[in-house]
């Protein structure tokens, strides 16, 4: 839509034609039916959801019954420290990895870039990753962190005599599931940034360098910022994804050791799907869903502004 | 994130309870679609399947197998029938989910649709496992319990007898671990997961102590017997009689590490035998015996065994109830229970179960008839919790993030949470 007001900015004749309005009503009639699914599958259940979560639910042979208009679903996550606990760990993982695969992503970006042949076959690899289930790899990382067969135990085994555990207590399990995420998702913010930096005008560099920057003040000074609107979307898209994480939880470690790995998402599923108590779980879904949109828009807010004065400065 | 919004939209409103009216069941006769894990030898639901049509040919069943892990099933199963499906006539459900899919109306209850000597073939305390506010909502189709596997050939070689209590256990796996047979002494299932809640409710029950109290009222995990289990498991990790690893351990792991030829003793399931005596996927076939878990000391000289298996449920959307009641009878019958007796499968049937001729040609079945059972606390819907409350405060203090005392408490208080509904 924000493309058809763009269109209508630089027509020099501001008022629609008869014929305009007329394909206007051809396009909204053609799309409505697509429209009505994505109400369907997406907002409709959405709203359930948040309904759920604020009424008292019955389970039964028929379905959910929602009846009357609570908050206790909200108040027993705030009073829970199981809750308490999932929304610290997946705040502090989300900043983790996401920073993590930021730097590791831009790194990878830079050499990409600077690569004059090969650089197809790089990306292919790179992406292998990315492109591989998450169920699988999850499954591939559980081997490798095996405590007593697993090649990485045995690796530190050979190094230093004991086997190190990866998985068993709190602080190493957290480590391990987010460097198997890291591994996989930096490819994914790699490709992001060096599409960005090779849309970057060449001649701002080489005016920087011939005013006597060296290369790291170009890169820092004036690579960097022009790069922000890439970085903004990579970083979006992964907190998106990071905020909502179950499977590799789900496949790598269950949640454990005791609630060490449980994010929002796994909690959301534990409450609905093995305790079945919809309302909780109804909570902790739309509360999670809130918290990362409040997150998303501060994020945007805080970025995009600066984004703009750029494109105005350019 | 979205998927899980979506998926609580699935459903809609209504009132009426699981329960069928028996004049309403439909004929016995007809398709109907049997929902399990796999279980027994490859292809073996089938085998029962065919046996079945058979002796029944008006009744074609279909069978669909399930993921292999349970909480997923329970999730398609509570998703297909509060959205009203009937895709699923009759499904294989554990023995902890009749109070939790009784109260969420999940399963039809079924003493209206049975005769009252039904239950006849079973053991009055597993039968009694089924029911919920009265009712049997399940019929057992086959059993489990707890076994210890434990390497014949290196007791035999260094002369030692069967351990009777753990600590002995926790002894003779010492001295084996010292004359380099093996690097692990025991391992069991002690991972974040409802397996640890039944491995600690053998110990604990072996110590003499229970996690809830009898009437499934009051916590009773924080107890002198338990903090004994619980110090006793820890023990075992700071030794080296466990290995370190145990903490991520589940049914897979453990098995794997004792058919390498890696510990001396194993807590399994039943299938741990087949496993252990199968020389494609073993080290030690035949070197392996089977035994009754071990007491505590200063208690009963044999432990008692965590109660597992499946039961047979009825989606109360079905339109097929008459012929899956001929199906349930059948299934639970001599017929298919002797079938599974021979397939390596625990039958449920008291009469296969004890079976003196089955028993000689299977020895887990020998030892299986003959086991004290303890129950895990599943009587009461909110079990999945009290669970939680269990491996969670446990598998922490294992690793190492709570002292035994600290732990127990910690448990009891969410378990207490759980009993009072006021626990995530």
């Amino acid at each position: 839509m924000s493309g058809g007001t763009a269109r209508a900015a630089i027509r020099p004749n501001k008022g629609h034609s008869i014929l305009e309005r007329r394909f206007a009503r051809l396009g909204w009639g053609f799309a409505t039916p697509a429209l009505v699914v994505v109400l369907a599958i997406t907002l409709f259940p959405i709203a359930f959801s948040v309904a759920m979560s604020l009424s008292h639910v019955t389970v039964s042979a028929d379905g959910f019954q929602l009846s009357g208009t609570t908050t206790e679903h909200y108040e027993m996550l705030l009073k829970s420290e199981r809750w308490r606990h999932a929304l610290v760990f997946t705040v502090l993982y989300t900043i983790g990895t996401v920073v993590a695969e930021l730097v590791l992503g831009t790194l990878i970006a830079l050499v990409l870039e600077q690569l004059s042949g090969g650089r197809g076959w790089m990306m292919a690899l790179l992406l292998l990753p990315w492109a591989m289930i998450t169920v699988v790899s999850a499954q591939l990382w559980a081997y490798m962190y095996n405590g007593v067969y697993g090649v990485l135990t045995a690796l530190t085994e050979g190094l230093t005599g004991t086997p190190f555990q990866f998985l068993g207590t709190p602080t190493p399990a957290v480590l391990s599931m987010a460097a198997a995420d890291v591994w996989k998702t930096t490819p994914f913010v790699a490709i992001i940034v060096l599409a960005g930096l090779m849309m970057l005008p060449s001649d701002v560099v080489e005016a920087a360098r011939v005013d006597g920057a060296s290369a790291w003040t170009a890169f820092w000074r004036v690579r960097l910022p022009l790069l922000r609107p890439a970085l903004v979307i990579a970083v979006l898209f992964r907190i998106l994804q990071a905020f909502g994480i179950f499977d590799l939880p789900f496949v790598l470690t269950g949640g454990g050791p005791g609630d060490a790995t449980e994010s929002l998402a796994l909690l959301g599923w534990h409450v609905m799907f093995t305790n079945l108590d919809f309302g909780p779980g109804a909570a902790v879904a739309a509360s999670t869903a809130a918290l990362v949109l409040v997150g998303c828009l501060i994020f945007l807010r805080a970025f995009r502004a600066r984004v703009g004065d750029e494109e105005a400065q350019a | 994130m979205s998927v899980l919004l979506a998926t609580t939209a699935c459903g809609s409103a209504g009132a009426d309870a699981a329960s069928v009216d028996p004049d309403r069941v439909g004929p016995a006769r007809g398709d109907i679609t049997w929902y399990a894990i796999n279980f027994g030898p490859e292809g073996f639901p089938e085998q029962l399947i065919a046996a079945f049509e058979r002796a029944h040919p008006e009744i074609s069943v279909d069978f669909q197998p399930a993921p292999n892990n349970t909480d997923t099933m329970r999730a398609t199963l509570t998703t297909e029938i509060t959205g009203g499906s009937d895709s699923i006539d009759v499904y294989n459900g554990d023995l902890v989910w009749p109070a939790q899919f009784g109260d969420a109306q999940l399963a039809m209850p079924l003493d209206e649709h049975l005769p009252d000597d039904f239950w006849d073939r079973y053991p009055k305390e597993r039968a009694r496992l089924t029911e919920y506010r009265d009712n049997h909502l399940a019929a057992p189709l086959y059993v489990d319990a707890g076994f210890l596997y434990y390497r014949k050939d290196l007791l035999a070689k260094h002369d030692l007898p069967v351990p009777r209590t753990w600590q002995e256990l926790a002894d003779t796996a010492k001295r084996l671990q010292d004359a380099g047979d093996v690097t692990y002494g025991y391992v069991g299932q002690w991972a974040n997961y409802e397996g640890l809640t039944v491995n600690w409710t053998e110990l604990s029950a072996a110590a003499g102590g229970r996690s809830v109290t009898a009437d499934d009222a009051e916590p009773a995990i924080d107890s002198e017997e338990n903090r004994a289990a619980l110090d006793f498991m820890r023990r075992l990790l700071d030794e080296g009689v466990v290995p370190s690893a145990s903490t991520s351990f589940q049914e897979q792991q453990s098995l794997q590490t004792f058919v390498e030829g890696d510990a001396a003793f194993h807590r399994n399931w039943s299938h741990g035998w087949d496993m252990a005596n199968d020389p494609l996927a073993s080290r030690i076939a035949d070197q392996v015996g089977v035994l009754p878990l071990p007491g505590f000391e200063g208690g009963e000289e044999r432990g008692p065994s965590a109660a597992g298996g499946w039961n047979l449920m009825v989606n109360p959307h079905s339109k097929q109830i008459g012929a899956v009641l001929v199906f349930m009878d059948w299934m639970t019958g001599p017929e298919a229970q002797r079938m599974m007796a021979e397939n390596s499968v625990l039958p449920a049937s008291e009469e296969v179960l004890n079976d003196p001729e089955l028993q000689r040609e299977n020895p887990v079945l020998e030892v299986a008839a003959d086991l004290d059972l303890v129950a895990r606390p599943a009587q009461t819907p909110r079990y999945p919790q009290i669970s939680h409350g269990i491996y969670t405060n446990i598998n922490g203090s294992l690793a190492g993030s709570a002292p035994t005392a600290n732990a127990l408490r910690d448990a009891a208080e969410d378990i207490q949470r759980a009993l009072e509904d006021r626990a995530l």
